[in-house]
């Protein structure tokens, strides 16, 4: 699992190493990544310039610079890191969504929820996972995937604790 | 594929179960906020001769599913 989402951010950047092109035909946002962040009922960030974004997509963990390969990621139930110089680093907690790179260095995350780790209360997550766990087991199809679903968004709010 | 298509869930029903799943075990104070996201329904009245029918609360669930 580790060796698959390592390549799998390797890649992009490897890419981007062999895109050579005359500094005249740089984007013109080149060497800054502009955020947006957003859920259904908020936005979080809006055209922030940034350093890096840490994110969990389902193709494993991406480090996200300035002028990195345009792509769209699935998130997973994780943590977004953001990393800026003139801030301290902000982190939320998504239940999932999606994240679109763009060619001109933009990054719109559409999460369907997004909180502070402060607003989780990790006891409760933790009983949950426990009662997800159990019901993973019994009942119908369509029950025991959605503590299947559950269960998993618990497990990476526990890990994001530590 | 995911798990959860594997088992027949969409991507909006499996996404929506998932945000249930973490405005479940927030903090008191923000709880109440979010959870009030959380049902969503669809009021319809029959207007008639220029006058409004009944009003009925359709899927009167509230999207429990997610669907």
């Amino acid at each position: 699992m580790f060796i698959r989402s390592a390549t799998r951010v390797a890649r992009p950047l490897a890419r981007y190493a062999l895109a050579r092109t005359y500094a005249t035909e740089a984007t013109p946002g080149a060497g800054k990544l502009l955020l947006n962040f957003s859920a259904p009922h908020q936005t979080y960030l809006r055209n922030i310039e940034v350093q890096q974004v840490n994110l969990s997509s389902t193709d494993g963990d991406m480090g996200i610079l300035a002028d990195h390969v345009p792509t769209i990621a699935e998130l997973k139930p994780g943590v977004i890191e953001i990393f800026s110089s003139s801030d301290k680093p902000k982190k939320f907690f998504v239940s999932g969504g999606f994240a679109s790179i763009n060619p001109d260095s933009t990054l719109n995350i559409n999460a369907v929820e997004a909180f502070a780790l402060e607003d989780v209360d990790f006891d409760a997550a933790r009983r949950a996972l426990d009662d997800a766990n159990r019901r993973s087991n019994t009942g119908t199809d369509l029950e025991k995937v959605t503590a299947k679903v559950e269960a998993e968004v618990y497990e990476a709010l526990l890990a994001a604790q530590k | 594929m995911s798990f959860w298509r594997e088992a027949g869930l969409t991507y909006v029903q499996a996404a929506n179960i998932a945000a249930r799943a973490l405005r479940n075990v927030l903090k008191n104070d923000v709880k109440v906020q979010a959870v009030k996201r959380e049902e969503q329904y669809v009021k319809a009245a029959l207007w008639q001769n220029g006058k409004q029918g009944e009003t009925k609360i359709l899927d009167a669930s509230g999207n429990k599913l997610g669907h």
